[in-house]
């Protein structure tokens, strides 16, 4: 029954954070459509690009909607925002919602490997700095995860894919494979790339896990289990970990908007043509129906994001308090 | 006599103390038989939680047990690996703590937390476990213990939980309970109720309790015997009775003083002062600095623990000039 | 029950009472990595106020003759890459860039976050809800994407890169800000000065400013970090800093197809850089260590 209560108040609880998020999209959906007046000069001269002829600036122009007042240019951005019509890209010559969900599924694969790495570097490393808290274990952590937060992710993409791709051909310096044409070739393919993107994550997780960790085994109920007889590693993992998780979460929330900035980083070195590229692109060109997809796409990821770890809250603690 | 279940045998713990290995509690012993409550008394920074802690080996990397022996049926737990140590915890010697609000894990159900323990000594099913768990539930006075089962701590109050350490210490029928002030955070109807409980559970399973508490009164109303522990080293022991009758160490005494009077008569007497820290403890008697009896050859050399004929062992020179009854008319009957 | 907690320096006779600022310079000054973390971030700041005078050699200049030089080879300390630029001077004139792009983007930063958040801790109400509705979507953005989309729309060129970084700051800054605000308002004291008409500037100056100082230094610092990496992101994308002017991003990316005859180009602005942001992180760390109360670190 008390089940039942988690649930039910995890359920307000995300009631009343979709009920925030509308002020929030009203928003960010306000700000998006505002980067058109940040262009300087004549906007349709610049997104028609250099060296475009009157004729194709003009064309923009009506496309667009630019000659019309701004509360009208407003009004059009939402309707066809609303309708999933994200305009058309002026450099690929394709609707900017084709390309996006045409990228979409790399650059998910690529955050979610670069997550999954940062997970399994980040935890066991934070773990073992909370259990030997002030010894040489700890030190070797806490150092590591110092370095991990000062590398920009371009500055280890470059050398993985200079020396473990170029020089020792260990694994794909560049490119992308498709899942379906095999999960270990996909794997293969984003080992460096998500390694590169997902270490300064790991070292957050780290840091962030030892210090909470390091906290929570010192409480009475950890010497309650030991008391009972558990054996050490049930008293870190289970009744340690998942007290000491909370913080983990807010960052894996967090660092997945980093991720996502990353991968615009990343894919450019490794040649993976996902969001992140189209977006390097897109920003080369000044192609603004393309950066204001762009835009709205990287948010709704980081909302959704958000609410799963809003979500996961309510299952580490039963209790509901916020932190 | 039979044989002790629990026989703790010149037990010797440190503690590292600014950089120092210091004897926190010095050469204590003392038996527990099956049934048998057996209390630990003392202020605090007496030794008594830390030679409890001692037994369970729970004591982390700034405590280390030096010498002495913790016999289970003869067995020495401070000769077992860790492994096998673990096996014995919860298992054979199950231990509740005094603060019943941050004992029990907040982020799993109690119930959870009680099959846990089943499953890890006796293993079974789930289904066991819980069936189980409801059981000791139901046991240790908790209405609805079907239903409360898959509540989370925090929905308990502090005796509740109290109960809930207990239901998790029994659930596995252990032979050997050691609880540390299991009382003392708690308010005065209910700290009654779970010491019934406590002594019921002794007598009706045939468990031994080690009883650690600073409070005489717990003391008089559910123990066999008592040791009184001061500055790291029992000072007396003796059976119940005995000691309520006619306390032999000045410091028992002085405890007996600071309690109310049953009848009223008379005030509370403070024990002036406050025990030593552990690298301050006095070569001669270690409490001679706070006694009212103390003489000069208190403060010379330590002072060993001697039995007395009428059953007991005291660590006092003067104990057989001094009479510490309360006054006559104070003796309980 | 066994162990007293430490008390150290108890045993001297007379304690002098020690003022918060020399607190924390002990405290600050104490762990070795700060005192490097501050040695790097001087070196830093001299390379880029004095670039022009400690540069051996123009950034810009290619000299056919002198290509892909080793370290200390011919008065080239740190080599030339394969332009035959003078690796040293380049690195110099980035850490000038980079300085440039932390002040300006920490600069719009708290001239954007500050205010807003003083108005919304110190009025509550409407002000609170409209900024910190804001706030909240703005930290919506990934942080890097959202420089990426206004660097694209206004152009890409270096003063754009460092307004667009800025702007992610703004609501970092705010957060911090209107909390430390909110926090002191509530202290009774303020209560108390504002019944007896105390003017609200100088409510601000003596009791708001102290308070949200420490924890605004610390972000400020971290911002310093995170301004780099940014700006050497950006100038690697070719969005930033323009070729051929020198910045640490852009040297890496011009190096990279070179890297394994000459490595010199890569690895001293890799090595730059990690140490440069190292250095922000610890100082940052190290400043919220060492403010507020006195506490044993695990």
């Amino acid at each position: 029954m008390s089940t039942g209560v988690v649930a039910r108040r995890t359920a307000s609880m995300l009631g009343r954070r979709l009920l925030a998020l509308i002020p929030l999209l009203a928003i960010v959906s306000l700000a998006t459509f505002s980067l058109v007046f940040l262009i300087p000069g004549d906007p349709a001269h610049r997104i028609a690009g250099e060296g475009a002829s009157e004729a194709q600036i003009e064309a923009v122009r009506s496309d667009l909607g630019l000659d019309q007042p701004a509360y009208q240019q407003f009004a059009t951005f939402i309707g066809n925002l609303a309708q999933g019509d994200l305009g058309t890209s002026y450099t690929f010559r394709t609707p900017v919602w084709d390309m996006i969900s045409a990228r979409l599924p790399i650059t998910v694969s690529l955050t979610l490997v670069a997550m999954v790495i940062a997970l399994l570097i980040g935890i066991p490393t934070g773990v073992l700095a909370a259990r030997r808290a002030g010894r040489w274990q700890d030190r070797v952590v806490t150092v590591g995860s110092t370095l991990g937060l000062a590398t920009p992710n371009f500055v280890l993409g470059l050398l993985l894919t200079l020396v473990i791709g170029v020089k020792f051909q260990w694994l794909p310096a560049t490119g992308y494979a498709e899942m379906s044409e095999g999960f270990g070739l996909w794997l293969k393919h984003l080992l460096l790339p998500g390694f590169a993107l997902g270490i300064v994550a790991a070292a957050e997780i780290a840091r962030q896990l030892r210090a909470s960790l390091a906290d929570v085994l010192r409480q009475d109920y950890v010497r309650t289990a030991v008391a009972k007889g558990m054996l050490p590693r049930s008293v870190v993992w289970k009744h340690g970990l998942k007290n000491a998780l909370m913080p983990v979460v807010t960052v894996v929330g967090i660092q997945t908007g980093y991720l996502l900035g990353g991968t615009a980083v990343v894919e450019t070195i490794f040649g993976i043509q996902g969001l992140g590229d189209f977006a390097v692109r897109a920003v080369m060109s000044g192609d603004l129906p393309a950066i204001q997809g762009m835009v709205v796409f990287a948010v709704l990821i980081t909302v959704t994001a958000s609410l799963l770890v809003d979500l996961t809250y309510g299952y580490l603690n039963p209790r509901g308090e916020s932190q | 006599m039979t044989t002790p279940l629990l026989s703790v045998r010149n037990l010797t713990v440190e503690f590292a103390v600014r950089g120092a290995w210091q004897p926190v509690v010095t050469d204590v012993s003392f038996d527990v038989q099956p049934g048998q409550v057996v209390a630990l008394v003392g202020e605090s920074g007496s030794g008594k939680s830390v030679s409890c802690f001692a037994l369970l080996r729970l004591h982390g990397d700034s405590g280390r047990t030096s010498s002495g022996e913790v016999l289970l049926d003869g067995r020495d737990l401070l000769t077992l690996s860790e492994r096998e140590m673990a096996d014995v915890r919860g298992n054979e010697i199950a231990m509740i703590f005094q603060e019943p609000m941050t004992s029990l894990n907040p982020a799993f159900t109690v119930g959870s937390q009680i099959a846990e323990v089943v499953r890890r000594h006796r293993g079974g099913s789930r289904a066991d476990a819980r069936r189980r768990a409801i059981e000791v539930l139901d046991l240790v006075g908790i209405p609805r213990a079907a239903d409360r089962f898959g509540e989370y701590p925090h929905q308990f109050s502090g005796g509740m939980r109290q109960r809930v350490m207990i239901a998790m210490a029994l659930a596995t029928e252990p032979r050997m309970l050691i609880a540390d002030e299991p009382t003392t955070a708690l308010d005065v109807t209910i700290q009654a109720q779970i010491l019934d409980l406590m002594r019921d559970l002794a007598r009706d399973f045939g468990m031994g309790v080690l009883l650690v508490t600073h409070d005489l009164g717990v003391v008089a109303d559910v123990c066999d015997e008592v040791v009184v522990m001061y500055a790291g080293q029992a000072v007396e022991k003796a059976e119940v009775f005995n000691i309520f009758e006619r306390p032999r160490h000045p410091y028992t005494a002085g405890l007996m003083r600071s309690l109310p009077r049953v009848d009223g008569v008379g005030g509370i007497e403070i024990i002036p002062g406050t025990p030593p820290m552990p690298d301050q403890f006095p070569v001669g008697c270690r409490f001679a600095p706070r006694c009212a009896y103390a003489v000069a050859a208190c403060e010379e050399s330590a002072i060993d623990l001697q039995p007395r004929q009428s059953g007991g062992e005291v660590r006092c020179i003067r104990t057989d000039e001094l009479d510490l009854r309360r006054t006559t008319e104070g003796v309980p009957t | 029950m066994s162990a007293l907690p430490e008390t150290p320096g108890t045993d001297a006779a007379v304690v002098v009472p020690e003022t918060p600022r020399r607190r924390f310079l002990r405290r600050f000054t104490g762990p070795w990595a700060n005192r490097f973390a501050l040695l790097v971030l001087v070196l830093w700041f001299v390379a880029a106020v004095a670039a022009p005078w400690l540069a051996p050699h123009d950034p810009l200049v290619q000299d056919i003759d002198a290509r892909r030089l080793a370290p200390f080879s011919d008065g080239h300390l740190l080599g030339t890459d394969t332009l035959g630029r003078d690796t040293f001077s380049r690195l110099l004139y980035g850490a000038r860039v980079a300085g440039m792009a932390a002040l300006i983007s920490v600069g719009v930063g708290l001239a954007g976050g500050v205010v807003p958040a003083l108005l919304a801790g110190l009025l509550r109400g409407w002000w609170d809800a409209v900024f910190s509705r804001i706030a909240d979507a703005l930290l919506s953005f990934p942080p890097l994407l959202l420089a990426l989309a206004i660097v694209g729309v206004m152009g890409p060129n270096l003063t754009n890169a460092m307004l667009a970084i800025g702007i992610v700051f703004v609501p970092r800054f705010y957060r911090v800000v209107r909390a430390a605000t909110l926090s002191v308002r509530e202290e009774t004291f303020i209560e108390a000065s504002r019944s007896i008409g105390t003017p609200t500037h100088w409510i601000l100056r003596k009791h708001v400013l102290p308070n949200v100082l420490s924890p605004l230094a610390v972000q400020i610092s971290l911002a310093f970090g995170f301004a780099i990496l940014a700006e050497s992101s950006l100038s690697f994308l070719g969005l930033g800093v323009q070729p051929p002017d020198p910045s640490w991003g852009s040297m890496l990316s011009e190096g990279r197809a070179a890297w394994f005859y000459t490595p010199w180009p890569v690895i001293v602005p890799t090595v730059t850089v990690v140490l440069t942001v190292l250095a922000c992180n610890v100082t940052g760390d190290g400043l919220s260590d060492s403010v507020g109360r006195e506490k044993g670190r695990a």
